[in-house]
This record gives structure tokens, C-alpha cells and sequence, in this order.
């Protein structure tokens, strides 16, 4: 098929970070939102296996986003007060 | 007969009294520091008699050579009674016991905290007098309790003192506040000096209840946390006991995790019965042998992880041969000795021998290695 | 019980799911399930004290210590920008005496004119005293580092004068040039360490590595080899591999029992570079990432099988990839860090006067000969630097944790990518890091020693000795 429909159950971040880590950017999709699903169009078209990663990655960034949900914020916390701590140091 | 300790620290004075406070030791090689304030001199003229400089007056008291030697400062107590050696030119680990109050009731202190003031400028005064050049321990109660004069005494020994570097012992509690370490760390203590700093746990779980004191693990390790960031020497000491000895793989990885392998070094310390340790001895001490499979654990995660440690009063035949190359000779040689049972053991050399303190009941055997 | 944030992936080689976090802590959970329970009931697995210990759960009355801890080391690992370079390398020639088919450096012939150093060694020693860390690495590179010894004995010679004991010196070498008794000795008295290329096969060495002037490249590689082992120089010397497709093909037994038969016990393979002459001969010579990691395993557990049997010999890729994992900041390769080594923990000062951020944008110059590489130029008495921002970019681009495809990889706390590979491979400075060869040998590494180390089938015994 050259058309595969993900349920807009799954938000627009994690249907991208699935396609990013399940596509070769030499191969990538078209990804859009439609009224009833989001479709990912290639024009090579999907085998098995490639519909079993994807289904697979899109399971774990849906649970990657729940983790996010809970800890996203003191996870960037850290880096952007890292990042700051760096600058405020190296310009002394 | 078992051998004891190395030398006698107290004299009791018994016809005569001194007036209270520091005295310095006088012989022709050794006199008083000029730049530095005054203090009391007793210089030997003949056996037992001493030229006493408060009152210029000759005293006849016990002979002090067995106990002190020129350059030594000694205490007198106030009411006149007693000498004790405060700092030795002979001694290997000169300490300084600055406080009694501390925040903390660990199970195991070996010097259980009262209500108590400081001596800090005492210290000061008496560490300008005092030549050699040698590492000195800070410890009570809790060093950093009154924070001020702790801070001044860091700054003041940087600045004066180069020739002198400091080992303190401190639960770190007081360190978890980033301005204070920033204060310390300005002051150069830490160019040579360390914190020698306690953890029992890698939880508040198992660390307040040794310490008897809820939000002591916390605020232990934000010290820790702090003082890893700044690179300051920390000798991270883990004394093991019934409590803790089935975790001490957990607590390795706690600290490979949380801190920075440049800087700390781990000791995994067997306990020293006096104080509460005494009292408690039964219901935390850990024999050796129950501990060798999880201490082995424990040292395998942390040199994996490039971190430096090392085992502390354990003697040689109470270990695995495995463990064996990383035991220190750490106890102290005013509180060790080998009991007649090490006879010609082959270890001698390398092994810290036994705590004095636990002669008798408490004394695990030792089992000689020929 | 509280959560802190963290990482995980489903490693390929047990099934078994891979967390980490930003302390650099990891562990391994059963199965799907487990994974779930952490997430949504941490307090109901049964893990909990490893879980405490490695930073992925803590009490609720544990305050800010995670954070606190994590800030703190990630601090640390970025202020490493602010440090001095440890690593300096010296290309004082591009001519070499080789011919290999798989050559990065683009190398220059024998003959040429002009490929060699013209700068003074004593301005080079002055800039370099100058701005090394106070202990640091002189890396000769080339080409063939024998064919400028002249310029080298005058280099070391003037930065003995001026730094002393503070360095260490490394000659990257394929060993054809003659060595004699004054080398020997120069070797002996500065302690120079060799870091001699033999790709593990004799007869692979001939095929691929040819001598443009001395015959047959291996039977000159052994002879000299001899020479140096017999002149007391075994302990200088460090063997670096290239592997290729046949040498994967012979399988890891082979390649041990063939350096093992020639006295090596000591050997840093590596995969085929994507520089240089490398990128064009990989159809043939090539192979995919994914038949390198399967050789890496199979390598691995023959490595394994060796040492429980008593054998002395020891890949150092491994200790690489097993410092990654267990000591994550200890300081790993220049071109394996984030943020990146590039231009700031080192450089490379080339045959020309001009001056790189790392020798891969050196081999990457040599091929295109874009300018923007080029950090800036040293004549005999001046510096000029070149600005343009690019090199800015490219290290604010090299924190991994800032880049959203990395984001949410399980590996992030332990990765490090060259932030040339993008532009080398990709065209581009920010790159799709996911497709670059190093991430996924980094990402295949990782899986096989995590699970290596989960089984214990690598023992603490051998971690002892390999890292």
C-alpha cells in the first residue's frame, strides 16, 4: 500500500519521532493530518516489516510522551540551567 | 600479656597545679612562634622541674619526657589537674577536637555529642606555635557547626599556615547551602585540605536511622552534591554495620551515580568500639566474614567507575585475600596494637592491627597469616 | 516514590528494555511490563533499591537531589569547553610511502614538493607551549610521520625546553621508512609511543596497504616490527586496524589467532573511515553498520572465551565503549564527546600553516578544500585567526542534548558524535544525526556491551583489566 493511516489518537509528535527513527531520510513520508486519521504516504510504498517498526516506534514515543508528561520539564530544566552555568563561567 | 598503646597522653598533676589553658613545650631547638599571641611555656631546667612562665616561678611536676617532647603543646584543664598533649611533634595524626555539639546521634558515634561551646581560636593560636609540618584532624561534634568561626579558622590556617594541611570530619550537613561552600572554597582551605564525610545509606531510609535524625540524608548529600561540583577533596566514609552491610553494593552505585570520581574517595570503615559503638556494639556490629561477599560487590562497582577507595580498620586476616591490597593502615597510632595471638604473623607490616579499645569482650580475634 | 526523567530503548540483543538517565545510572527491566510499572507505579516493582541507587527513583521526601546531582554533572561535562586542548596534533607532511585503498587523509606521493611543513619547529613549539593544557598529547599525524623525523627531533626538542615533562608524544606510522640507531634512541630517551597501523591478515596488510617503493607492504611492516621489538621499543609501541569487508568475512577467531601469532596482544581496531579516499572506495571495500556490529559481537565473545581461558590479548575498542557505559565521565576520544572535542580539547595544525578544530575536518578539507574549516593560520611569528562562526555553530550543534532527534535516545548520556561526520556525510551542520555510521555503531556498541554486562558473561575480572 502506499498509504498507511495512524489514529489521531497518537498526537502529531510522536507520529513524526516514529517516522524519524522507522524511515531513512533518503525515504521519508509525506505525514498529514486528515479529518479521521493522520496518513503516512511513501510513494515506494510500506512492506511488513517497515509497518511492524513503525507500529512498534509509534507504541514507544506514545509511552516516551507519557514520561515526558511527568518529567519533560525538570529533564530541560537541568540542561538549560547546565547551558547557563557554562556561558556564566566561560565569560569570566 | 597483650601490648599497649603507644603512649600516655594524660598526666594528672598532683601536689602541684598549673594555671589552665595552652602550654608550649620549650627546649633549645624549639620556642614560641613570635608573630603569634602569647601562651603559657614550660621549659624543663632539671628531671621533674619545670620553669613555668606564668609566674617565672620553677614547678616540680612528673617529668614530661615520656609524654612530650620540645615544640609539643599541651592543655592544662581548669581546675589545674590534668595535662594533657594537645598537639605532638611525635605523632603521626595529630587531632583537634574543636567542638562536642553536634546535630547528629549516630548509633555509632565514637564521641557522643553534649551541649558545648568551641575552641576554635585556641586551636588558632595554638597551631601558629606548633613547627612541624604535618596534616592535622578537625573533628568533635560537628566542625562546621559554628559556621563562622569555622570559616575564619579555614581562612585564617590558608593564609598563615602553608606548611599545614587538614583532614576535618564532618556529617556535611552544613554544606548543602551553595553560599557557604562558595565561602569555603574562596578561602584555598580545600588547595590541600579534605572533608572527611560520612554516608550510611543510599536512602534516607537506612542513612536517618543511623544518624537518629530525619532530613540528615538530604541535606548530607546536597553537601556532598556541592562539594563534588566544586572539586573538593571528600574522603566519602561508609562505616559498616548490621544495618547497612546487606546494601553496600546499592550505595556503591549511589555514589558513582550522584558524584564525581575525580575528587572522592570511599572508605569502607569497620567500626571502633568507644563511645556509643560500645554500648551498641552488640546490636550493629558486622563480623567481617558476613560482610566479604557484599564489600567485594561494593569495590568492584566503584573501581569500575574509576573511583578510588579503600578499607579502613581491618585487619589483614579478618579479609578476603582478594581485598586484602586495599586495606589502609588507618588506626591511629595512639589507639592500635597487635595482640599476642598475631604472633609472628607475616601481614604485620601491612595491616592497621586492632583497635586498644577492643581488648577484651569486643576484640575479634585475630588469626595470624604465616 | 518519585520519578525522575529518563531514557529507554528495547535492546535487540537480549529483549530486554535499556533505561538511563542524565546521571549517567543505568540498568536493564524484564520486559514491557516493568517498564510500564515504573512509569505509571514505581513503588510496585521489585527492583526498588537498584532502581534508588542507579538515579531513577526517589523517596518523596527526597527534595531536589536528582536534579541537584544531574546539574551538577552535566555543568562539569559542558565547562569542558572552557578548559585548554589535551590533545595537539602535528601533520608535518602529507607524503607517504603508502598506498592504501582505504587511506582518509588523502595523502600525498613520495615525491611531491609541496606537502611538507614549512613553519619552524621552534615558532611551532612557541604557539604550542603557549596554548596546550597544562598536561597534554603531541600527536604526529601525516601521512607518514617517519619522513619528517628531522622536523620532529627539532619539535620535541624545543617543547622539552619549554614544557618539559608535561607532555607525551605519539607517531602515527605504517613503519616504511628506514629507522636508524638515532631513532631507536630518541624513542627510548623521550619515551615516543608508536601507533603503528596493521590491520590484523598479513596477506589483507599486502592487499590493502600498498608500498609505493619497498615491495611488499607486510613483509616491510614485520621487518620493521622486528627491529623495533628487538631494539627493546615492544612496550612503545600501539597497533591500530582497519577493518574490511574480508577481515569480517574471516570472522574474530581469525583475526585474534593471526595477531596473537605475530606477538600482538594489543590492538585498536576500527571501522572503515568516511573520509578521505575511504568514501569512495567503501562499495568495494565497505560494508554495512549493521554486519560491523554483528562482527563486534561475535568478536566480543571470543575475546571473552579467551580471557576465562587464560589468553593475554585485548581489543581496545571495547574499553572505549565499556568507559562510556561505566564511567561516562571520564574523558573518552576526541571525536566521541558532547559537547564535541572539536577545536576546544583539541586541534591540528597542518603541513600548511593552517589550523583545524580535529583531524577529521582536516581529511575533510584535503578532499573538498572548503575554507570554512580552516579555524586559522600560523606564520612563523603571528596567529590569524579566522572567524566566521562556523566552528561556533558547529560545537553549539554538538550538544547532543540539545538536538531533538537525540532527545529521546537511551543512549544520549553516553554519546558523543564528530560534528564534521554531518557535514562530511549529510551536507549539512545540524545534520540527521540518527543516520550518521558512528550513531549507529555507537548505538550497536552500546547494545552489546550493556547486555554483555547484564548477563555477566563480561566479569568484573575482565572489566578490571580492560578498562
Amino acid at each position: 500500500m502506499l498509504d498507511y493511516k495512524i489514529s489521531l489518537g497518537y498526537t502529531e509528535w510522536v507520529v513524526r519521532q516514529a517516522c524519524a527513527w522507522t524511515f531513512q531520510s533518503t525515504e521519508f513520508p509525506k505525514v498529514s493530518r486528515e479529518e479521521k486519521s493522520w496518513v503516512v504516504s511513501l510513494a515506494s510504498g510500506f512492506d511488513e516489516a517497515t509497518i511492524s517498526l513503525l507500529e512498534r516506534n509509534l507504541n514507544e514515543f506514545r509511552l516516551r510522551e507519557i514520561i515526558d508528561l511527568q518529567t519533560a520539564d525538570l529533564r530541560m530544566k537541568i540542561v538549560n540551567h547546565s547551558l547557563e552555568n557554562t556561558y556564566k563561567s566561560m565569560k569570566e | 600479656m597483650d601490648i599497649a598503646p603507644l603512649r600516655v597522653d594524660t598526666l594528672f598533676l598532683e601536689s602541684t597545679r598549673l594555671t589552665s589553658g595552652l602550654y608550649f613545650v620549650a627546649d633549645q631547638e624549639h620556642s614560641l612562634a613570635p608573630s603569634a599571641p602569647n601562651i603559657n611555656t614550660l621549659t624543663r631546667l632539671d628531671g621533674s622541674v619545670y620553669l613555668d612562665s606564668v609566674d617565672g616561678v620553677t614547678k616540680k611536676i612528673p617529668d614530661l619526657s615520656n609524654i612530650a617532647d620540645g615544640g609539643d603543646i599541651l592543655m592544662v584543664s581548669s581546675n589545674g589537674s590534668r595535662l594533657r598533649t594537645f598537639l605532638s611533634q611525635r605523632s603521626l595524626q595529630n587531632t583537634i577536637l574543636v567542638t562536642e555539639a553536634c546535630e547528629n546521634l549516630c548509633v555509632f558515634c565514637s564521641q557522643p555529642p553534649k551541649p558545648s561551646g568551641h575552641i576554635f581560636t585556641e586551636s588558632l593560636v595554638a597551631l601558629r606555635h606548633f613547627s612541624k609540618a604535618c596534616t592535622i584532624g578537625i573533628t568533635g561534634g560537628e566542625p562546621t557547626l559554628y559556621w563562622d568561626e569555622f570559616l575564619q579558622f579555614c581562612r585564617a590556617v590558608s593564609k598563615d599556615l602553608p606548611n599545614k594541611n587538614f583532614h576535618v570530619l564532618s556529617h556535611g550537613r552544613n554544606l548543602s547551602d551553595t553560599d557557604r561552600v562558595a565561602q569555603l572554597v574562596e578561602t584555598g582551605f580545600f588547595d590541600k585540605s579534605y572533608f572527611g564525610i560520612p554516608l550510611h545509606g543510599h536512602n534516607s531510609k537506612i542513612h536517618d536511622a543511623a544518624t537518629q535524625r530525619e532530613g540528615s540524608f538530604n541535606e548530607t548529600v546536597n553537601g556532598l552534591i556541592n562539594l563534588s561540583f566544586c572539586n573538593v577533596p571528600v574522603e566519602l566514609r561508609v562505616i559498616v554495620t548490621k544495618q547497612n552491610k546487606k546494601f553496600l553494593r546499592f550505595l556503591a552505585d549511589f555514589i558513582t551515580t550522584y558524584f564525581d570520581h575525580r575528587n572522592f574517595f570511599v572508605a569502607f570503615m569497620q567500626l571502633e568500639p568507644v563511645g556509643w559503638a560500645k554500648a551498641n556494639y552488640q546490636s550493629i556490629f558486622a563480623e567481617p566474614e558476613s560482610v566479604a561477599d557484599e564489600l567485594s560487590l561494593a569495590c568492584e562497582n566503584l573501581q569500575a567507575s574509576k573511583f578510588s577507595f579503600g578499607l579502613y580498620n581491618y585487619p589483614q586476616c579478618h579479609l578476603p585475600l582478594k581485598l586484602r591490597e586495599f586495606a589502609h593502615r588507618s588506626i591511629s597510632d595512639w589507639k592500635n596494637y597487635f595482640p599476642q595471638d598475631c604472633g609472628e604473623c607475616i601481614k604485620k607490616h601491612d595491616c592497621c592491627g586492632f583497635f586498644s579499645s577492643a581488648i577484651g569482650t569486643r576484640l575479634n580475634r585475630p588469626r595470624p597469616i604465616l | 516514590m518519585k520519578l525522575h526523567p529518563f531514557f529507554f530503548r528495547k535492546n535487540p540483543e537480549n529483549g530486554k528494555i535499556f533505561i538511563s538517565n542524565q546521571l549517567g545510572g543505568w540498568s536493564f527491566l524484564r520486559d514491557e511490563t516493568d517498564l510500564h510499572t515504573l512509569i505509571a507505579a514505581p513503588s510496585e516493582l521489585s527492583d526498588l533499591d537498584r532502581l534508588q541507587a542507579k538515579g531513577f527513583i526517589s523517596g518523596s521526601d527526597s527534595g531536589d537531589l536528582y536534579e541537584r546531582a544531574a546539574e551538577s554533572k552535566m555543568t562539569h561535562r559542558f565547562s569542558r569547553l572552557g578548559e585548554k586542548p589535551s590533545l595537539i596534533m602535528v601533520v608535518p607532511t602529507l607524503r607517504c610511502d603508502h598506498n592504501c585503498r582505504y587511506c582518509q587523509v588523502s595523502r600525498a606521493p613520495l615525491s611531491s614538493s609541496a606537502h611538507d611543513i614549512q613553519l619552524s619547529p621552534q615558532a611551532i613549539a612557541d604557539f604550542i607551549a603557549a596554548v596546550a593544557a597544562p598536561k597534554f598529547k603531541l600527536e604526529i599525524q601525516g601521512g607518514e610521520a617517519l619522513l619528517a623525523l628531522d622536523f620532529i627531533y627539532a619539535l620535541v626538542s624545543s617543547l622539552n625546553k619549554l614544557r618539559g615533562e608535561d607532555f607525551e608524544v605519539v607517531l602515527c606510522t605504517a613503519l616504511g621508512p628506514s629507522i636508524d640507531d638515532r631513532f631507536i634512541g630518541w624513542c627510548h630517551e623521550e619515551g615516543i609511543r608508536l601507533s603503528v597501523s596493521f590491520d590484523g591478515f598479513v596477506d589483507l596488510h599486502s592487499k590493502f596497504r600498498i608500498h609505493s617503493t619497498k615491495g611488499d607492504s607486510a613483509t616491510r611492516f614485520l621487518e620493521q616490527k622486528r627491529k623495533l621489538e628487538d631494539a627493546g621499543l615492544s612496550d612503545n609501541i600501539s597497533y591500530v586496524s582497519t577493518l574490511t569487508k574480508e577481515a569480517l568475512e574471516r570472522g574474530p577467531k581469525d583475526y585474534i589467532d593471526s595477531c596473537l601469532s605475530l606477538g600482538i596482544h594489543r590492538i585498536y581496531s576500527r571501522e572503515l573511515s568516511e573520509y578521505g579516499f575511504a568514501s569512495s572506495t567503501k562499495s568495494n571495500l565497505g560494508y554495512r553498520i549493521e554486519d560491523y556490529i554483528k562482527f563486534m559481537g561475535s568478536y566480543l565473545d571470543e575475546l571473552i572465551v579467551g580471557f576465562n581461558s587464560g589468553e593475554d590479548f585485548f581489543d581496545y575498542t571495547f574499553s572505549l565503549y565499556l568507559t562510556k557505559l561505566l564511567a561516562p565521565d571520564a574523558s573518552g576520544h576526541m571525536d566521541a564527546l558532547s559537547p564535541a572535542g572539536y577545536a576546544t580539547a583539541g586541534f591540528l595544525l597542518n603541513y600548511d600553516g593552517r589550523i583545524f578544530g580535529s583531524d577529521e575536518a582536516r581529511m575533510l578539507y584535503e578532499s573538498t578544500k572548503n575554507e570554512r574549516l580552516t579555524i586559522g593560520k600560523l606564520r612563523n611569528k603571528e596567529f590569524e585567526l579566522q572567524e566566521n562562526g562556523f566552528h561556533q555553530r558547529l560545537l553549539t550543534e554538538s550538544f547532543l542534548e540539545t538536538s531533538s532527534i537525540c532527545s529521546t535516545c537511551a543512549y544520549l548520556p553516553f554519546c558523543g558524535l564528530d560534528p564534521i561526520a554531518t557535514l562530511n556525510q549529510q551536507g549539512d551542520l545540524t545534520g540527521f544525526k540518527k543516520e550518521l555510521s558512528q550513531c549507529q555503531l555507537t548505538i550497536g556498541m552500546l547494545d552489546l556491551i550493556s547486555d554483555r554486562l547484564d548477563s555477566g558473561a563480561l566479569t568484573r575480572e575482565m572489566v578490571k583489566s580492560w578498562i
